[in-house]
């Protein structure tokens, strides 16, 4: 499930942070590159859609063989991963959704650990 | 009271420090450092006129900022702790005095010697691998662990934990609930983890953010162990998960230790200080634990955004780096919980 914030309120805070940044401050290079960083983040979460969440919420009912909205059947995840009862296939699931989080957050790290960079 | 001294300020301290020192005090110079979100510090060079300690001095002024958090030590504390690591021979900035009268300076603050260096990981993974620098950061940190309970000046750290491992599991689940979040893979590090927990062993004084961004070097060499807001009583092995640990390899991954070097180095440095032998078995653990301890924290981070309590891109920011963090626990942990 994409971290908060993300998309519309991830812009915000970068809209609101060039707003207020001084090209003048001693921080001013580190501060432009969270920008450019949140930014791109919104960018590839723009360009993957709702596809992600999607197959996240189909993989969750698949796995817990129940219905609900995403964060609800995250939730019951967490429940049953807390109580000792995770179905077969949770790492396999978790590792899928992982994945898919860090093609949008980073994917130069999921290219290294793919060993590809 | 977070900002620049002020004149005012400086004769005050200027007046308590010869007080302290016996003798007239002299402030020559300041300037406030960089850093520090949590404290504020201020270097300060003075000159005392004859008394106990006469001569010119290089110091550092460090006191509470602005954005003080509860949960950190305070500056009695915290100058407790360097006194009690700088007496176990531990790399620390030497401590001076401390000061509560609130009338000075409108708040706690204590005295230091200046310590110069580079501390920043990015720069510092660069001029890795060094096998001599990690091998020395395991010996500081088993000089560190030299220090055990109980001990009266650091009663202010409370009881000792009778299971570290098993108590962080119970306190990171309730920080998990505490968000509206639901983070199953972290869960997840956190249902291998109590399953995988070992029996409890020695207690010792840890760090608990001894790594690689909080320990100054210069010329290769350590020449400060900083940040010492989160210390307390826990296994020693917490803080060699947590400094071995990949995220904090500033992207330097085959450097095991803190992106600077060996994993062996740092664990010959540690075993050969301490003449005993670290079990693999159990760094792993704590790197496990380490990577939670992580995901949890930047998720406490990022909801202070989230929640409206702090607006901050850094902390927003944060939210996103946990991927790689799940990522790295499930990697770790495998299929079977």
């Amino acid at each position: 499930m994409r971290k908060n914030p993300s998309g519309p309120a991830l812009t915000d805070i970068a809209d609101a942070t060039e707003a207020a940044a001084d090209p003048a401050a001693g921080n001013a290079n580190y501060v432009a590159a969270m920008i450019r960083n949140a930014r791109a983040i919104v960018e590839r979460q723009n360009a993957a859609g709702d596809a992600p969440p999607q197959d996240e919420a189909a993989s969750l009912k698949a796995l817990l063989g129940a219905e609900g909205t995403l964060a609800d059947l995250n939730r019951s995840l967490v429940r049953a991963i807390r109580d000792g009862r995770a179905p077969t296939g949770t790492h396999a699931h978790l590792t899928a959704v992982v994945r898919g989080d860090l093609a949008e957050s980073n994917p130069r790290y999921l290219s290294r650990l793919d060993g590809k960079a | 009271m977070a900002g620049d001294l002020t004149s005012d300020h400086l004769a005050r301290l200027a007046d308590w420090l010869a007080a302290q020192a016996g003798a007239p005090v002299r402030v020559l110079a300041t300037e406030r450092l960089s850093g520090g979100a949590i404290q504020e510090n201020h270097r300060l060079e003075i000159e005392v006129s004859g008394g106990t300690w006469p001569g010119r001095h290089d110091l550092v002024l460090r006191r509470d900022a602005l954005s003080a958090v509860a949960t950190s030590h305070s500056r009695a504390e915290e100058f407790a702790l360097l006194k009690a690591a700088h007496k176990a021979r531990v790399t620390v900035p030497t401590p001076c005095v401390l000061c509560e009268d609130e009338r000075v300076l409108g708040g706690p603050f204590f005295l230091m010697h200046c310590v110069t260096g580079e501390a920043r990981g990015g720069r510092l993974v660069r001029e890795a691998p060094n096998a001599d620098l990690v091998r020395a950061l395991g010996a500081n940190l088993a000089r560190i662990h030299t220090i055990t309970p109980p001990r009266d000046d650091l009663a202010f750290l409370g009881a000792p934990p009778a299971d570290p491992a098993r108590a962080a599991i119970a306190q990171y689940r309730g920080f998990l609930d505490a968000l509206p979040d639901p983070h199953p893979a972290v869960e997840w590090g956190l249902a291998w983890l109590a399953d995988h927990a070992p029996a409890p062993g020695a207690i010792v004084l840890c760090h608990r953010d001894y790594r690689t961004g909080n320990l100054m070097i210069k010329d290769g060499k350590l020449s400060a162990t900083l940040d010492w807001e989160f210390a307390g009583w826990s296994d020693p092995l917490e803080d060699i998960g947590w400094f071995l640990a990949k995220c904090w390899r500033f992207g330097r991954w085959e450097e095991e230790a803190g992106g600077l070097g060996p994993r062996k180095a740092f664990l010959d440095g540690y075993e050969e200080a301490l003449g005993l032998a670290v079990d693999p078995a159990a760094v792993t653990y704590w790197e496990v634990m380490a990577h939670v301890r992580w995901a949890v924290i930047a998720l406490q981070q990022a909801w202070r955004h989230v929640s409206g309590e702090e607006a901050s891109i850094e902390l927003a920011l944060t939210a996103h780096v946990v991927p790689e963090l799940e990522a790295e626990i499930l990697a770790m942990t495998g299929d079977a919980p």
